[in-house]
């Protein structure tokens, strides 16, 4: 199996062609392309930092400005290339064994964005030893530890936090790590809470905040609560969230909304994952008659499948996740889309995740494979009717009798 | 409250994958005599965050605007790309702009053409565009030169040199081999490993000191194994890691190797194996070596269509290289096993020597210190 999708990759790899052919547009003024308008505050503010900083790369204080402001805006177009930026500003540093600390914290969460988990915590750890009570390290420490499985860790760090910043961002933390360690409807009370009790908080941290409380509810099988915490999110949001979007996005094709999602995600094609959940919504609507989501459908499971093929020219692994969802529910590919789901549980182990892993497995007939998110759920006592329901169909695979 | 929305910021990002593959730029040149012909093909994104496309700042990025800033736009990709053949320059230039749509937008198509002075030989092509503001950007070059070739050029690795494939297969094959061979005595890493497991080859342990061994013939069937054991294991790792099939982290791997360059020197000093289980641990210790390699082989460029062939070439590179080294060290082992200063002078303090270097390079790889000169 291994060998004909790695025969069937080289192939590919060898006969990819260096895009499309070359043209003129007739119209002087057709769009090319878009990028940030310069009245954007974001952009214009990075590249008003980046001026000062071209003047005096050296100044520790405007790198780390610059950087984050990158970062911030790589968040908010989902877009890698300002990663690159913010690496970039931090040249002086970013090679040294022994950074100031403001470094570290944006190396470790630049290092995170690209899955490098390992040499993120490394830089937390630093972090944390000279400053325990630095909130944003601790913070970050404890989502990396929750995406790679590590709850207790986790919730001792979202505990840390606890008198230093406000009780909703505490509760936020620890809901996530709590809900995947048995206790996830108290985890989920405690957010509500919280998040019935601040009203004051920024726009950013409530959506935050609302968002994971739709993913623990939505995961309990409590969708109504789900679905409203979801749109109290969609409507706090100011600006486009690529995480909440494709959360929401998940639990609308999860209840059978597809035509919800092609609203919703419609004008962000220009995000992989995006653009995956929107061929996913199409695909449903096709296969229930719908001729224009037919087409749609197709030309948009083209571009992703030449999306991947570009990112795996330049020997990227990132989009695991996503390229296993695409050859899984897109091409229809159970063996592809199980090696795929396999490694990414190597890299992240959260409940998307584990649902992938599941289902490939099931599409591809191989129940043994999906034995370690069957550990994961029992070790974990994870709570997940969904995901159980799964394990199960396929232990009943294995085991007819 | 900044804190607040700082913090979210950051901890949102985490579950989330970049949703969008970063910076790339396809350059594609054909190599006919002295001709070369090309085209380059450069995201409008990058171009735009190099020298600004949007001249009325409306978020939208014209055709007219992009030809207002072909100058601007030639003068960068000239700036960032070099071809010589042999010492002699090319002479580089863009002929034509248009534009290719690729999946993930539009991007310039910039025509290239250039004239070397004598029909290329060997061409060397320096890429240094956009990395001083985005290290993650990469220029993936193909090429067409008596056979199509394609390499990966990132700021570590800016530079590829590209020779005529004639000969196809087994060409690729002696190249591989050769760098598989070269491998061995340039990491001197694995050298020390393997000639440190030699070192006391022609002597045994009795009662707890070293004697010289009976029989040379029995003292090469032992090597034998463990050299046997160490190839097959690095093979497979090796493989593994090429394939992707496994990815044990760099800094890991290349302490692991510091490793086992310590515990052969003790082993030599005060045995914690026995000879004859050697092979076994010889085993282990190949799997480590061989990820190790597996990282010269990935910055190498592998050719698309003849991995196994580049791969096969490479590991018996390794071996041969392994014999080689066996094959001078192993006949002075023998010719001076009965003499005190092979054991006195050379075992003992050859080991100590080596387990201190070992011990240091472990420190180092473990806790990412650099020291300077050392390595």
């Amino acid at each position: 199996m291994m060998r004909i999708f790695l025969a069937g990759l080289f192939v590919l790899l060898a006969t990819s062609v260096f895009g499309g052919e070359p043209y003129r547009p007739d119209n002087p003024d057709a769009v090319l392309a878009r990028v940030t308008p310069a009245s954007d505050p974001g952009a214009a503010r990075l590249s008003q930092l980046r001026k000062s900083l071209d003047q005096s790369p050296e100044r520790l204080g405007l790198a780390v400005e610059y950087a984050r402001a990158a970062i911030e805006q790589s968040r908010a177009t989902a877009d890698p290339r300002y990663l690159g930026y913010a690496q970039s500003a931090l040249a002086p540093w970013w090679d040294r064994a022994d950074p100031p600390d403001p470094v570290r914290l944006l190396r470790a969460t630049i290092a995170q964005r690209r899955h490098e988990f390992g040499r993120a915590i490394a830089d937390l750890d630093a972090v944390l030893a000279a400053q325990p009570q630095h909130a944003q390290a601790r913070l970050t420490r404890a989502s990396l530890h929750t995406v790679q499985a590590r709850y207790e860790p986790a919730l001792l760090d979202c505990a840390a936090l606890t008198g230093q910043v406000r009780t909703l961002i505490v509760a936020a933390c620890a809901a996530p790590p709590a809900s995947l360690s048995g206790s996830a409807p108290a985890a989920l009370n405690a957010l509500e809470s919280a998040l019935a009790a601040d009203a004051s908080v920024n726009a950013g941290t409530r959506v935050w905040a609302l968002t994971i409380a739709a993913e623990i509810a939505d995961r309990l099988g409590r969708a109504d609560l789900a679905a409203e915490r979801f749109e109290q999110a969609i409507t706090a949001a100011d600006g486009d969230d690529p995480y909440l979007l494709n959360a929401y996005a998940d639990f609308l094709l999860e209840h059978g909304e597809p035509a919800a999602v092609v609203r919703l995600l419609a004008d962000h094609q220009a995000i992989d994952a995006a653009l995956l959940r929107l061929a996913m919504a199409n695909k449903r609507l096709a296969e229930s008659g719908n001729a224009q989501a037919a087409n749609r459908f197709e030309s948009q499971r083209d571009t992703l499948a030449a999306r991947f093929e570009a990112a795996q020219r330049r020997g990227d692994t990132v989009h695991r996740r996503e390229q296993a969802m695409f050859e899984l529910y897109l091409r229809e590919r159970p063996e592809r889309a199980l090696w795929l789901a396999r490694a990414n549980w190597r890299d992240q182990k959260e409940p998307l995740d584990a649902r992938i892993l599941l289902e490939a497995a099931l599409a591809a007939k191989a129940p043994a494979e999906a034995g370690p998110v069957r550990q994961w759920l029992e070790a974990h006592s994870v709570e997940a009717p969904r995901l159980r329901d799964l394990a199960g169909q396929l232990e009943a695979m294995a085991d007819p009798a | 409250m900044i804190r607040g929305l700082i913090v979210t910021a950051l901890v949102l990002a985490a579950g989330a994958a970049l949703a969008h593959k970063p910076s790339d730029s396809y350059l594609r040149l054909q190599v006919d005599g002295a001709a070369i012909e090309g085209r380059w093909d450069i995201a409008l994104r990058d171009l735009h965050a190099l020298v600004g496309l949007d001249g009325d700042g409306n978020g939208a990025i014209t055709w007219r605007e992009l030809q207002t800033r072909r100058p601007a736009v030639t003068e960068a990709a000239m700036a960032g790309l070099s071809i010589r053949a042999g010492e002699a320059g090319c002479g580089l230039r863009v002929t034509d702009m248009a534009v290719v749509d690729h999946a993930d937008g539009t991007y310039a198509a910039l025509s290239l053409a250039g004239t070397c002075p004598a029909p290329v030989r060997e061409l060397t092509l320096d890429y240094d565009f956009l990395f001083e503001l985005d290290p993650t950007h990469r220029g993936l070059v193909n090429l067409t030169f008596a056979g199509t070739r394609s390499a990966i050029l990132s700021p570590a690795q800016p530079r590829v040199v590209f020779e005529p494939d004639n000969a196809g297969a087994v060409r690729l094959f002696w190249r591989y081999l050769r760098e598989g061979a070269w491998h061995i005595w340039a990491g001197i890493d694995h050298m020390l490993f393997l000639v440190c497991l030699l070192l006391p080859a022609m002597l045994t342990r009795l009662d707890g000191v070293w004697v010289p061994v009976a029989s040379g013939r029995r003292a090469f069937i032992d090597i034998f194994k463990i050299v046997t054991a160490f190839t097959l294991a690095h093979a497979l790792s090796l493989t593994a890691a090429t394939l992707d099939w496994l990815r044990p982290p760099t800094r890991w791997v290349e302490a692991g190797v510091a490793a086992t360059i310590v515990f052969a020197a003790i082993n030599n000093l005060r045995p914690l194996v026995r000879l004859e289980r050697l092979w076994w641990v010889a085993f282990g210790f190949g799997l480590i070596h061989g990820a190790g390699y597996a990282s010269v082989l990935g910055s190498l460029g592998l050719p698309a269509g003849a991995m196994t062939v580049a791969l096969l070439g490479f590991n018996l590179g390794v071996e041969g290289g392994q014999i080689l080294v066996a094959a001078l060290v192993m006949p002075l082992a023998f010719a001076a096993r009965r003499q005190d200063w092979y054991r006195h002078g050379i075992v003992v303090p050859g080991s100590v020597i080596i387990a201190l270097l070992g011990g240091l390079w472990l420190v180092q790889r473990l806790f990412n210190l650099r020291l300077e000169g050392l390595w």
